[in-house]
């Protein structure tokens, strides 16, 4: 019975993307979770039906690498030019146009289909990142 | 970043869908197409007034049509007609 | 005798056109009663101006009686970036849609009101429509719910012979009279509060007295094919009952829906609007009858 609703409570944090230590938290609250889940499968709730397990954690380096040659080179930026993960575009000269075409570069380059609500929520090449290992992760997954 | 208004997001959202579409044209055509989106999105980021939103649903009604156009494979490339701007009147 | 009949005619003819030059003076002398002035809704998106209403006087006499000539008259000789779509100017194109004096009408139809010469007349695009410049309005949302009902034949069976014309007998033609005239024009959908409401899912009456004429259109056809079989019972009793119709209940199905169809609460401005004189609130009842015998 504690394995089952433990499994729930995952699906539930995974879809609504709850880092980890929330899981956690939930999980503690087991009763809660089993009876929110009830009663939100019966309405069919959109986000419940996406499945499998997914831990969203910091992104690989060599994808935070990528990321940041594509973003050098949508913003036109010299190729020594310093750029860490929590760089914001903003701080770089993009302002939101901008911040499209690096997120249409990301599309092509990693062959994902970003959301529009995610893509504008996009500020920081760790951002960036993790969002991208996290759509990857739900294609292998689908 | 600042919260995005309603209004901005739609304009993002209908840029991101040239350059999705200009993905489906010849690479030399889609570098033209994507030029040509890019200078019209950022000059009129720069020209037009922000509280105009006559003008701004208006424009994102004629990008919508023209997206849609572009959309269909029959399109092939894309082209402009520079014309003179009229003399521009201030707000009365 | 013939002499004297020629002679009197020609003495007639003498004073009629004397009488008209009399009336034609008289008028140059006072110009300015036949002065006429139209507010028309001035817009355009290239300049960065608000919409207004803009004034210009007509002089009547030298200017055609329907609205359509003073704006075409307006656009040649007092300003020429007066944007209007025309094309017929005589009710049977449907371009020039506009709203004149409150009320939705062709400007090619619609008299020039002279019976009060002192208040302007007042022109703007159809209601509830997007702008583009001036009084020219984005169809695209109408054709596309017009299109959406799919105003064409389609047949799932071919015609008794291959490559012939399926026939039409005069009565079955009549049936579509106060509908085939309708030269979607958007006067009746633009009028209509209950498409201002919900322009997105409400199908509006155009489409909707459309949705009735393919309806009815195909009844007709197929009963056309095999005349010996038509049951007699009243017209609706065999259009239900008729298994050769061969995408009634489809098409029934597809607008038998809350908003696209029963969003037409029978206020009834599509007919006072409709300059061709049709109704198409008469028609939505008519497909919402049917909807009700075909559940």
């Amino acid at each position: 019975m504690a394995t089952i609703s433990a499994t729930s409570s995952i699906r539930f944090c995974s879809s609504l993307k709850l880092s980890s230590s929330t899981t956690l938290q939930v999980n503690g609250r087991t009763s809660t979770v089993k009876v929110t889940h009830a009663g939100w499968k019966s309405k069919s709730f959109p986000s419940l039906r996406c499945t499998g397990f997914r831990v969203s954690c910091s992104a690989k380096p060599e994808t935070v690498q990528k990321v940041c040659e594509i973003v050098k080179k949508q913003l036109a930026l010299p190729a020594d030019s310093e750029l860490t993960p929590d760089s914001k575009f903003a701080a770089l000269g993009a302002d939101s146009l901008d911040t499209v075409e690096i997120v249409m570069g990301l599309e092509e380059e990693f062959d994902i289909n970003v959301e529009e609500d995610n893509s504008q929520n996009i500020t920081t090449v760790q951002e960036a990142a993790d969002l991208i290992e996290e759509l990857i992760s739900k294609k292998s997954g689908a | 970043m600042k919260r995005l208004t309603g209004l901005q997001k739609q304009v993002l959202a209908l840029y991101g869908g040239f350059l999705r579409a200009a993905r489906a044209k010849a690479p030399e055509e889609r570098k033209k197409i994507e030029a040509i989106v890019s200078e019209e999105f950022h000059r009129n980021a720069k020209e037009v007034d922000r509280k105009n939103f006559i003008y701004i649903e208006y424009l994102l009604r004629r990008g919508a049509k023209q997206l849609h156009q572009l959309k269909s494979p029959n399109t092939i490339s894309m082209f402009t007609v520079p014309v003179p701007s009229p003399p521009s009147k201030p707000l009365p | 005798m013939a002499t004297t009949n020629l002679l009197r005619r020609t003495i007639t003819r003498y004073s009629n056109s004397l009488r008209h030059h009399q009336i034609r003076l008289y008028a140059s002398e006072t110009p300015n009663e036949n002065l006429k002035t139209f507010s028309i809704y001035r817009w355009n998106p290239d300049n960065s101006s608000k919409p207004q209403l803009q004034d210009y006087q007509v002089d009547l006499k030298n200017c055609g009686p329907m609205v359509l000539d003073a704006l075409i008259k307006i656009k040649n000789e007092i300003d020429p970036t007066l944007t209007f779509r025309r094309s017929c100017r005589e009710g049977i194109c449907g371009s020039c849609a506009m709203n004149i004096d409150g009320c939705n009408g062709l400007a090619c139809l619609t008299k020039i009101e002279t019976d009060d010469m002192k208040t302007a007349s007042m022109i703007t695009p159809l209601p509830h429509m997007f702008v583009i410049k001036d009084l020219v309005v984005d169809m695209t949302q109408f054709y596309n719910q017009y299109k959406s009902i799919e105003p064409w034949l389609k047949r799932k069976t071919e015609g008794s012979e291959t490559g012939k014309e399926i026939l039409q007998s005069k009565k079955d033609r009549a049936k579509l009279d106060g509908m085939y005239e309708c030269i979607l024009c958007a006067c009746c959908t633009t009028s209509c509060p209950s498409y201002w409401w919900n322009p997105e899912k409400y199908l509006g009456p155009a489409a909707l007295l459309h949705a009735h004429r393919t309806l009815i259109l195909c009844k007709v056809v197929t009963h056309t094919l095999e005349p010996e079989i038509i049951p007699s019972p009243p017209f609706l009793y065999w259009w239900i009952s008729d298994s050769r119709d061969e995408y009634t209940t489809e098409r029934l199905d597809a607008i038998n829906d809350e908003f696209k169809l029963y969003r037409c609460h029978t206020i009834l401005n599509c007919a006072r609007a409709c300059p061709k004189g049709l109704n198409p609130g008469k028609q939505i009842q008519a497909i919402k009858t049917k909807e009700m015998m075909s559940a």
